[in-house]
């Protein structure tokens, strides 16, 4: 499982770079995103390009990374795939992160 | 064991009840369902639905610890799939289908979208229980 990290103007990026977020990955997710996360500026945008299919296992490793960062930093989601949409408005935490239709 | 029934014509599957068991059989179901002619908007739905079903017997029925699930599918000619998936773990609790209502998304829920997702996603959903097997009878739409 790789994540792929670059600094673009005031926010992280960090970019998925696996086709499946599921069970088999979601505890290495959150594990590396908490590395990554440590000391990351109040932004830290998901860049989920190249993810062809979410679980709820993913969603919630997803969710647990949000709450990692705490209030004072905001977790945003950007390039969800069709397969990836589908599930975070069936659930609708679409009403809870800030989506971005493209990657800065 | 006794061999469970299974509907007429179907596809079989042996699978084993891990994350990377659950990747596998859904690899191997999609590429089938697609063969059957499944439209894009009906197999991503499907793989949600499956891909929810199996992980929750890893985790639940089987507790982690792994197990063997029989899954058998049939497309059917009304624009719907047969599937049942058999599993000889845990019982749901109660011996019923877990209600299925959506988290509140405010409430940060880390999980729980499993079960609404099925219902949602399914066309019917049935559960029962024989001796020490789990059965889920699972209706889906292929378009």
């Amino acid at each position: 499982m790789n994540i792929t990290v670059r600094q673009e103007g005031a926010a992280l990026v960090a970019r998925f770079d696996e086709a499946r977020l599921d069970a088999a990955v979601a505890i290495q997710f959150k594990d590396r995103m908490r590395e990554i996360a440590a000391g990351s500026p109040d932004r830290v945008i998901l860049d989920l390009s190249r993810v062809e299919f979410l679980d709820s296992s993913g969603l919630g490793a997803v969710i647990a990374v949000m709450k990692m960062l705490g209030p004072e930093r905001r977790l945003e989601l950007a390039a969800l795939g069709p397969a990836v949409e589908r599930v975070v408005r069936l659930t609708r935490m679409d009403t809870v992160f800030t989506i971005h239709a493209e990657a800065p | 064991m006794p061999k469970p029934p299974e509907p007429p014509g179907a596809r079989r599957h042996r699978i084993e009840a891990c994350p990377e068991g659950v990747r596998a059989a859904l690899g191997a179901i999609m590429a089938e369902l697609g063969a059957g002619g499944l439209g894009d908007g009906a197999r991503r739905d499907a793989e949600i639905v499956l891909a929810e079903v199996l992980t929750n017997i890893a985790r639940h029925a089987y507790g982690g610890t792994g197990g063997p699930v029989r899954l058998a599918l049939r497309v059917r000619g009304d624009g719907l799939a047969q599937c049942s998936v058999i599993d000889w773990g845990r019982a749901m609790p109660g011996g019923v289908l877990p209600a299925g209502t959506m988290p509140d998304p405010l409430g940060r829920p880390e999980g729980g979208f499993g079960w609404p997702l099925i219902r949602l996603l399914a066309a019917g959903v049935a559960y029962d229980r024989l001796g020490r097997r789990n059965r889920l009878r699972l209706r889906l739409r292929v378009a």
